[in-house]
């Protein structure tokens, strides 16, 4: 069976764990989920 | 006063009735047909399958909530459409009764027939694997998951599979978020050295996930849900076989053949295997009383919509995917969700030297079969009210946000973030990749789990139609 070859790095690591790094993240990305949510219901006209 | 029948109450039939509800109470008749007697969150059904969470927790009583918006519950099964005369027979739960109900406009957003029959000895009831793609599925697939962690708590080792049970199975990303829930279980209870977790998919790469997998611009670089899930396999220390399509299973090994033609044989000791998807056992007659159903529906059963369909997966582009999901024989019937046809794969279909087919079916659940049952009611009230429907959920025009969730909690869950846009690729519009990059995320993190149950109790609270629901997108 093959395995894996992408590998994260110890940094990459540190930061998906980090309490204090997810925060920003989250905030950033919610930002981010409204903007495709707004850019989606585009789409949407007559209501 | 018009009389619309909407048929199932997921994410885009239930969606489409509240919408329904709230802007036409008390001016027109609206009548859902389900066999639910709850609306069923499915995203969370993973961690009821882990025996992580009580199935009641992803759930809700459909009739209070239909009460409220004026809406008539019927609760039965849909198993005939008349779209010339402009009827459903409806078979009421528990009985073997006939009862027919007139309509004006129709919505079939019934789900998918959960089609196991498709490989032989898959799924809980006929066969030896299990799933998770139904309440019921979920919580056996606890039950015998800590069966086997009391075996290994007592010194066993065992082989876990999982993933897709057949080459055309669609929902690869909640398979993945069960092996990653799993592996995150095991080690949390200091088992997993006692396990081998394997991978089966049907995916033409890692991270494909029924969406030719997704490029996100990270700086200069450009990372790929392919690395996402590869570093996430290697840091969990999970093996793959991907390509492929299972044959059979057996009480012991799971038969499966690859894109290459080898055949190989996989033994297992739990499997949880998503199965292939189908259209509804719905008959669909015309006034004459001829079965139309090839007219209405592809292949597969679903019902065909304002879509381009015949296109080779080559030539298939943005412009192709359904924009109103309105009939175009029957204008006066819409179909959303995975009931409706889509107008080929988004992921490149494949074929083994053997013929054996070997092409993951486009993902339709969740926020997207929202947005197309969204489109659906929109455009049925653009209808009542004089207007040639103008509301558009085109896939290849819509974000896909889906999280999909490794381990639960909130000081030490982990999740990976998807955002895509647009979920089918519109080279027309997006040139070489048919997306834009800049719009898409893929990345793993606490963020993502917080998300995860941050949507779990928005979704349940939107769509029991609560105060402020319509502000939730």
């Amino acid at each position: 069976m093959p395995q894996a070859k992408f590998r994260f790095s110890d940094s990459d690591r540190k930061k998906m764990y980090s309490v204090i790094s997810q925060l920003f993240r989250a905030i950033s990305l919610a930002f981010h989920f409204l903007k495709l949510v707004k850019i989606t219901d585009r789409g949407f006209k007559t209501h | 006063m018009a009389k619309i029948v909407i048929a199932g109450s997921g994410f885009a039939g239930h969606y489409a009735a509240l919408i329904l509800g709230d802007k036409l109470k008390g001016k027109h008749d609206i009548t859902v047909v389900t066999p639910n007697e709850t609306f069923n969150y499915i995203p969370s059904l993973i961690w009821v399958g882990v025996g992580q969470w009580p199935v009641e927790k992803t759930q809700f009583p459909l009739k209070p909530v239909y009460d409220k918006f004026g809406i008539k519950y019927l609760r039965g099964f849909l198993t005939e459409v008349h779209p010339d005369e402009n009827y459903v027979i409806v078979q009421p739960y528990g009985t073997q009764e006939s009862k027919r109900l007139d309509y004006d406009y129709l919505l079939v957003a019934t789900g998918p027939k959960l089609n196991f029959d498709a490989t032989p000895g898959l799924g809980p009831d006929k066969g030896y694997t299990y799933s998770v793609c139904t309440p019921p599925h979920a919580v056996e697939t606890a039950k015998a998951y800590l069966e086997l962690v009391k075996r290994l708590e007592k010194g066993d080792k065992a082989k876990i599979v999982v993933g897709t049970g057949h080459g055309t199975c669609t929902c690869q990303g909640a398979a993945f978020e069960y092996i990653t829930n799993i592996h995150n279980d095991l080690v949390d209870r200091g088992l997993r050295d006692r396990v081998e977790l394997i991978w089966l998919s049907n995916e033409p790469r890692l991270g494909d996930f029924g969406i030719d997998g997704l490029e996100a611009k990270k700086g200069s670089l450009i990372f790929t849900s392919e690395m996402m899930a590869e570093a996430i396999f290697y840091d969990y220390g999970i093996k793959y076989e991907i390509r492929s399509h299972v044959h059979k299973v057996d009480e012991k090994k799971i038969y499966i053949e690859n894109l290459d033609g080898e055949f190989k044989e996989i033994e297992y000791d739990f499997a949880m295997l998503i199965p292939p998807f189908a259209g509804q056992p719905i008959k669909w007659i015309d006034k004459d009383g001829n079965d139309i159903k090839d007219k209405v529906c592809n292949p597969a059963g679903f019902v065909k919509v304002d879509a381009v369909y015949g296109k080779p997966y080559e030539e298939l582009d943005g412009p192709d995917w359904p924009k109103t999901y309105q009939n175009q024989t029957y204008k006066n019937i819409f179909a959303a969700g995975i009931a409706f046809a889509p107008p080929g794969p988004i992921s490149k279909p494949g074929k083994s030297p053997n013929g054996t087919i070997i092409a993951p079916a486009p993902p339709r659940t969740g926020y997207t079969a929202e947005l197309s049952g969204k489109a659906a009611a929109l455009n049925i009230i653009d209808m009542i009210e004089g207007r040639e429907p103008q509301n558009t959920a085109s896939m290849a025009e819509t974000a896909g946000l889906c999280v999909a969730s490794m381990k639960n909690g909130i000081f030490s869950g982990m999740a990976g973030t998807i955002a895509i846009y647009p979920v089918a690729r519109n080279r027309a519009k997006y040139g070489e990749y048919g997306r834009d990059l800049n719009l898409c995320v893929a990345e793993p993190g606490r963020a993502g789990a917080w998300f995860k149950l941050g949507l779990h109790y928005a979704f349940l609270w939107k769509l029991q139609g609560k105060p402020f629901w319509k502000m939730i997108p």
